[in-house]
C-alpha cells in the first residue's frame, strides 16, 4: 500500500519547554483509518500541530526530523498547497468559522479554493449532499447542536478534497446522538477512500471503525493490537448502578418539588421532583440541550424555577463543564484563602482546608491550578469546595475531557468525598463506570429513573486498560 | 442576560436585500432622529417618534424573529426605567427634574437611535462589514471585526458560565474574580482560532451590491415616510 504520510525521527518542543515529540516515527497508508490514543496531556494535539505546521508557525516551536506528506517534505509545501493534502478538524469546531452563517462560511472558503463561483457552488453542493448537511446550511453555526457543528466542520475540511483528514478528539462535547452522527460521517469518508487519522482517548465507540491503533506515550508512538482494545469491553456488566449505596441515617440535603423551567417560553424542565440525601451519588444522563445544566443551576439556587420549589439543607457548589472557569487564583493556596473568605469561619476553614488538600494528595500548594491536568482540576475544584464547607457538589459533565482511566479515578475519588454528588453525563459510555450511582434520564423535560440496556452496560476491563496505558 | 445579548449580532442570511438598502435605511433613520425631530410641539414629536418606532419594530420583525422584538422591548424598558429612577432621585434630592413628557420623549429618541444601530448590526452581514472596511482600505480592521463579530456569541456564552460559577463559589461577593479565568479562556480560544485560520485562511466574501425590485420598494417607502414626517409637522404648526 502507498504511504501518504511518513514521519521519520521527529522531534518537537515549544519555546522554553522540554522535547514533547522524541524521535517519533509514523507511517500512514492510503485509505486506512488510524486511531491514536494516549493519556490526557501526553502531546496528541502537539503531534497534530507539528504535522500541519502550526507548531512552528503559530507557537514558535522547534522541529527536527522529517515529515513527508504525499511524497513531498512538509517544508516544500505552501500553506495553500498543504490544505489540499492534510486537513484538520479541531476539538472545538466553532473555531473554524470566519462567518457566522454556515452557507456563507463554507461558500466563501470554497470560492477561496476554486476561484470560480460555479465550481465553488458545485463542490459545496456535492459535499453538503454527501455529508447530509443541506438542511442546516442556512443556520448560524452557534445555533447548531454539537453533532451538527462537527459535521459542518468536517464538510469545511473536505471542501479542499484533501488526501488525509485528522480529527483531534472528535467526541469532545458530543452526546450519544453526536457520536452516532460522527461515526456515520466517518463511514462515508472511509467509503470515499480518504485516509483518516483520529486522535481520541474515548476509543470504545471507534473500535469497530478503525484499521490500526497506535498509542502515544513518552513522545513516541507504539502499535496496540486491535484485539486488546476489543477485550476492554467484551463482557456484559453486572450493574452496580442498581445497587446504589444506601446509608443509614442519610440526611436529606435537597428537596425538589414540581419544578418547571422555561427558556423563551419553551419548557425545558417539566414537573421535576427529586430528593437528594447527604451521601447520594446521582448521575443525570441526557443529550446536549436536554436541560441538565439548567437543572444543576436550579438545584444550586442560581436559577429560579418558574413553578415548584427547591429546598436546600446545605451549601451547593456548581463545577462547570469548562473546568478552568472555576479557578481564579495563581496558586492552590490562594484559591483556598479566597474560597474560605466566603465561609463563616475563614481561619478555621483555611487550617482545615490545608489538611484536607494534603490528605487528598495536593501537596504542593504553590502550583497553579491552570497547569494541572483536566482530571486533577476536577479533583481540586471538589476538594476546595469541600474545604470551604460545601456539601452539595454539582458537577456539569465532569467526564467529557477525561480518559477512561481518569474517569474511573474521579469516580473513586467522589466516593471518598462526604456530601451529595450530582453529575451530568451526555454519553452512555460512562454509564458502566458509575459504580454506586443512582441513574436518572432527562429527556423532553422529564426526569425519570433510568435502567440502561445490556448494550450500554458493557464492562470496562480495568486491568486491560491499565495494560494499554502502561508506559 | 448575557446570552440574550449574544443574539444582538445574529442575522438572517437568507434575506435577499442589497447591501445598499441595508446601509441606506439605518443611516436614513439615524439622520432623521438627529436632524429632523420637531421638539417645539410635544404632540408632533410624539407622533414622529412613535411612527419611527413602529417602522423600526416592523423592520426588526422582518429581519428576524419575535426574540429580537422581545430584546428590543427589554432594551426600551431598561432605558425608560433608568430615566425614571434618575428623575425620582432628583425629586428626592430636591433638584428640579425635567418634565416627565420631555424625559420620555428624549429617552425614546435615544432608544430609537440605538434600535437603528441594532438594525444595522442585525441586517448587515459580517461578511458585508468586512467588504465595506476593505473597500475603505482598512483590511486589518476588517479582519479583526469579522473575527470579533463571528466569535462574539460563543465567547459571551462562556462568560455567562464563568459568572454563574464565580457567583456560586464566592457567594456573589467577588465578581471581579471572574476576570482571570475569562482572560485565560479567551487566550486559549483565541489561540485555537489562530490555528484554524492558519489551516483554512480567511476567505473573502462574495458580496452582491445590485439593486432589485424589493430594494427599490423599501427605499422608496422609507424615504416617502421620512419626508412626510419631516414636512407635515411644519404645516400643522403653521
Amino acid at each position: 500500500m502507498k504511504k501518504v504520510l511518513e514521519v521519520r525521527d521527529l522531534w518537537f518542543r515549544y519555546p522554553n519547554s522540554d522535547w514533547i515529540l522524541k524521535s517519533l516515527n509514523l507511517d500512514v497508508y492510503e485509505g486506512e483509518t488510524l486511531l491514536i490514543i494516549g493519556k490526557s496531556g501526553c502531546g496528541k494535539t502537539t503531534l497534530i500541530r507539528t504535522l500541519v505546521g502550526t507548531g512552528v508557525n503559530i507557537y514558535g516551536g522547534e522541529i527536527r526530523g522529517r515529515v513527508i506528506a504525499d511524497g513531498r517534505g512538509l517544508e516544500e509545501y505552501s500553506v495553500e498547497e498543504l490544505r489540499r493534502v492534510i486537513q484538520i478538524v479541531n476539538q472545538d469546531p466553532r473555531t473554524h468559522f470566519i462567518y457566522p452563517n454556515v452557507y456563507e462560511d463554507l461558500y466563501s472558503y470554497s470560492l477561496h479554493i476554486y476561484g470560480a463561483r460555479e465550481k465553488a457552488k458545485e463542490i459545496l453542493d456535492e459535499i453538503s449532499k454527501y455529508l447530509g448537511i443541506k438542511h442546516i446550511l442556512n443556520r448560524l453555526y452557534f445555533e447548531l447542536s454539537g453533532g451538527e457543528l462537527k459535521r459542518v466542520a468536517i464538510a469545511k475540511a473536505m471542501l479542499s478534497k484533501p488526501k488525509i483528514v485528522m480529527f483531534d478528539e472528535p467526541f469532545m462535547w458530543l452526546d450519544d446522538i453526536g457520536v452516532k452522527n460522527f461515526l456515520d460521517v466517518l463511514a462515508r469518508l472511509k467509503n470515499s477512500g480518504i485516509t483518516i487519522v483520529v486522535f481520541e482517548h474515548r476509543f470504545i465507540p471507534l473500535i469497530n471503525h478503525v484499521s490500526r491503533v497506535l498509542k502515544f506515550s513518552n513522545g513516541s508512538l507504539n502499535e496496540v493490537p486491535l484485539n486488546i482494545l476489543k477485550k476492554v469491553h467484551h463482557t456484559l456488566f453486572h450493574s452496580k448502578i442498581a445497587n446504589a449505596s444506601s446509608v443509614l441515617n442519610n440526611k436529606r440535603v435537597v428537596e425538589i418539588n414540581g419544578v418547571w423551567f422555561r427558556y423563551n417560553d419553551i419548557p425545558i424542565l417539566k414537573n421535576i421532583s427529586m430528593h437528594i440525601n447527604e451521601w447520594d451519588r446521582i448521575a443525570i444522563y441526557g443529550n446536549n440541550g436536554s436541560g441538565k445544566s439548567t437543572l444543576l443551576k436550579i438545584i444550586a439556587g442560581y436559577l429560579k424555577p418558574k413553578k415548584g420549589y427547591v429546598k436546600r439543607f446545605g451549601r451547593a457548589i456548581y463545577i462547570p463543564q469548562l473546568i478552568t472557569l472555576f479557578f481564579t487564583e495563581e496558586s492552590i493556596e490562594q484559591e483556598l484563602k479566597n474560597i474560605c473568605r466566603s465561609s463563616r469561619n475563614s481561619k478555621d476553614c483555611y487550617s482545615k482546608g490545608y489538611s484536607i488538600l494534603r490528605n487528598y494528595g495536593f501537596d504542593d500548594l504553590t502550583q497553579t491550578p491552570f497547569n494541572l491536568s483536566w482530571g486533577q482540576q476536577e479533583k481540586l475544584a471538589i476538594t476546595l469546595s469541600l474545604a470551604a464547607g460545601f456539601n452539595i457538589f454539582l458537577l456539569d459533565e465532569p467526564f467529557s475531557g477525561l480518559t477512561y482511566i481518569d474517569r474511573i479515578a474521579l469516580i473513586d475519588y467522589l466516593e471518598t468525598i462526604p456530601g451529595a454528588k450530582i453529575v451530568t453525563i451526555s454519553s452512555s459510555d460512562s454509564i458502566s463506570l458509575l459504580r454506586g450511582f443512582k441513574l436518572y434520564k432527562l429527556n423532553d423535560g422529564l426526569l425519570t429513573e433510568y435502567t440502561p440496556d445490556a448494550e450500554t452496560l458493557h464492562s470496562i476491563d480495568y486491568n486491560t486498560l491499565i495494560q494499554i496505558y502502561r508506559d | 442576560m448575557l446570552r440574550e445579548l449574544a443574539y444582538i449580532f445574529t442575522y438572517r442570511a437568507d434575506l435577499k436585500i442589497s447591501l445598499i438598502t441595508k446601509l441606506y435605511i439605518p443611516i436614513a433613520l439615524m439622520l432623521f432622529l438627529l436632524l429632523a425631530i420637531n421638539s417645539k410641539n410635544i404632540l408632533l414629536t410624539a407622533t414622529q417618534l412613535i411612527t419611527i418606532l413602529i417602522l423600526e419594530l416592523s423592520i426588526l420583525m422582518y429581519i428576524g424573529s419575535l426574540k429580537r422584538i422581545v430584546s428590543a422591548i427589554i432594551f426600551i424598558t431598561i432605558f425608560i426605567s433608568i430615566g425614571l429612577v434618575i428623575r425620582t432621585l432628583s425629586i428626592a434630592l430636591s433638584y428640579e427634574p425635567t418634565a416627565l413628557e420631555d424625559m420620555i420623549l428624549s429617552t425614546l429618541r435615544v432608544i430609537e437611535f440605538f434600535l437603528a444601530i441594532t438594525i444595522a448590526l442585525q441586517w448587515i452581514k459580517v461578511s458585508e462589514y468586512r467588504w465595506i472596511f476593505k473597500k475603505l482600505g482598512l483590511s486589518n480592521i476588517a479582519t479583526l471585526l469579522t473575527l470579533v463579530l463571528t466569535q462574539f456569541s460563543p465567547i459571551l456564552i462562556a462568560y455567562s458560565e464563568a459568572l454563574t460559577t464565580i457567583r456560586l463559589k464566592y457567594g456573589g461577593k467577588a465578581l471581579q474574580k471572574v476576570v482571570k479565568p475569562l482572560i485565560i479562556y479567551s487566550l486559549n480560544y483565541g489561540r485555537d482560532i489562530a490555528e484554524a485560520i492558519y489551516m483554512y485562511g480567511i476567505s473573502e466574501p462574495d458580496i452582491e451590491v445590485a439593486i432589485e425590485k424589493v430594494d427599490v420598494m423599501l427605499i422608496v417607502v422609507i424615504t416617502i415616510a421620512l419626508i412626510q414626517l419631516c414636512i407635515i409637522p411644519n404645516y400643522v404648526i403653521q
